[in-house]
């Protein structure tokens, strides 16, 4: 204890003995402090540091920030999983989705000829009911191209969990994640909602691409009813 | 109860931390013409100019100085039974601290001028006074920087 009341850390010391730095022998007062920002010695350089002038251009940086609209907090944010089914933007709530996937093999069941249920794969030793979301949603094959000699695109399957039990579908392409707010969320055009395509509860803009927000509620039901 | 803590002349004071809205950079102010000292002059807050008191003057006769530790703390108080939004121009506005509202004792001493000096609380042997966020604003201050406002 006497040795670390006599210990006079060099400058700097949280650089070279301390948390960043690698020098050994390591700081003795580390066993204290675990950490260098717990320790009185890092505390007073910091306070030194705050004691200089200001700079003028970070001034003048605070003072724009200051007269502009404050930014915006996000609080009512929700997170989805943005596919491509032909050449549809789609976007499922993660809460949904337990499994993205690389392709796996479809089982025909006999005497089906429902364009939406597709048949079975098996998911890591677990059967699970395969189903088109492109066909339930009436989307079309794609016609526009979306690989090219930089972009390979490659079609995987989406496992989603709905009321504890898990279906399968395939996507053309996964984009990725996306956190948005309830406000960039836009009710769907006139003409679109009364179509087919009706199981959106909105649209979303992200970069140049118009991404439909599926409608949990009525995917489900229409899925249930579908598939029975 | 957290509070504010900032130096003047090595001695320690408080804010109520449940008065401040937001602590901000010393950033460029519009100067007063003629206005008292300790009107620091205002701030273009989000589209709005908000008077801003020089604290270090009003309670040391010295100017903040224009530090990284100076910053401005904006507040909501009530100038003559109308809430306003002050910014409040401090130096060594460096921490926060914890104390207990039993902690706290009357000095005994309240100078007429600095009506805003309140209570009092020992830390580390050292005093520490609150600074009454609501008294902060001379009289005569009042007239200058609330005029227009409440007319309408």
């Amino acid at each position: 204890m006497a040795e670390l009341d006599r210990f006079v850390p060099p400058d700097n010391c949280w650089h070279s003995i301390g948390v960043w730095g690698g020098e050994v022998p390591r700081c003795p007062r580390l066993e204290e402090f675990i950490h260098c920002r717990n320790c009185d010695v890092f505390h007073a350089a910091s306070l030194a540091a705050y004691e200089k002038t200001i700079p003028e251009d970070y001034r003048l940086e605070w003072t724009e920030v200051l007269a502009g609209e404050k930014e915006r907090f996000v609080t009512d944010s929700r997170t989805v999983i943005v596919f491509r089914i032909g050449d549809e933007w789609v976007a499922i709530s993660t809460g949904l989705c337990k499994e993205i996937s690389r392709m796996m093999k479809i089982h025909r069941l006999p005497h089906n000829k429902s364009q939406i249920l597709k048949g079975v794969v098996n998911n890591g030793g677990e059967i699970r009911i395969c189903f088109s979301l492109g066909s339930l949603l009436g989307i079309a094959k794609a016609e526009q191209i979306f690989h090219d000699e930089f972009q390979t695109v490659y079609a995987r399957m989406i496992v989603m969990n709905v009321a504890g039990q898990s279906y399968v579908f395939p996507v053309s392409e996964i984009k990725g994640l996306l956190q948005y707010s309830e406000a960039d969320r836009a009710p769907l055009p006139e003409t679109i909602r009364a179509s087919s395509a009706s199981y959106m509860s909105g649209v979303i803009k992200w970069d140049d691409m118009t991404i439909g927000c599926l409608d949990e509620a009525l995917l489900t039901s229409q899925l249930e009813r579908s598939i029975r | 109860m957290l509070f504010l803590q900032f130096k003047i002349n090595e001695n320690r004071y408080i804010l109520d931390t449940r008065d401040i809205i937001e602590i901000v950079p010393y950033a460029n102010l519009k100067r007063i013409p003629k206005a008292p000292g300790y009107v620091a002059g205002l701030l273009n807050y989000r589209g709005d100019a908000i008077p801003v008191i020089d604290v270090c003057f009003l309670m040391s006769d010295k100017a903040c100085e224009l530090k990284l530790s100076s910053r401005i703390a904006l507040v909501n108080c009530v100038v003559d039974g109308h809430p306003v939004r002050i910014g409040l121009l401090i130096g060594q506005m460096t921490e926060t601290v914890r104390y207990d509202e039993n902690d706290f004792s009357d000095p005994g001493v309240s100078p007429e001028e600095s009506p805003y000096l309140g209570k009092v609380v020992i830390d580390d042997n050292r005093i520490v006074q609150l600074v009454n966020i609501g008294e902060i604003i001379p009289d005569e201050a009042h007239d200058i920087l609330f005029q227009g406002m409440h007319s309408g």
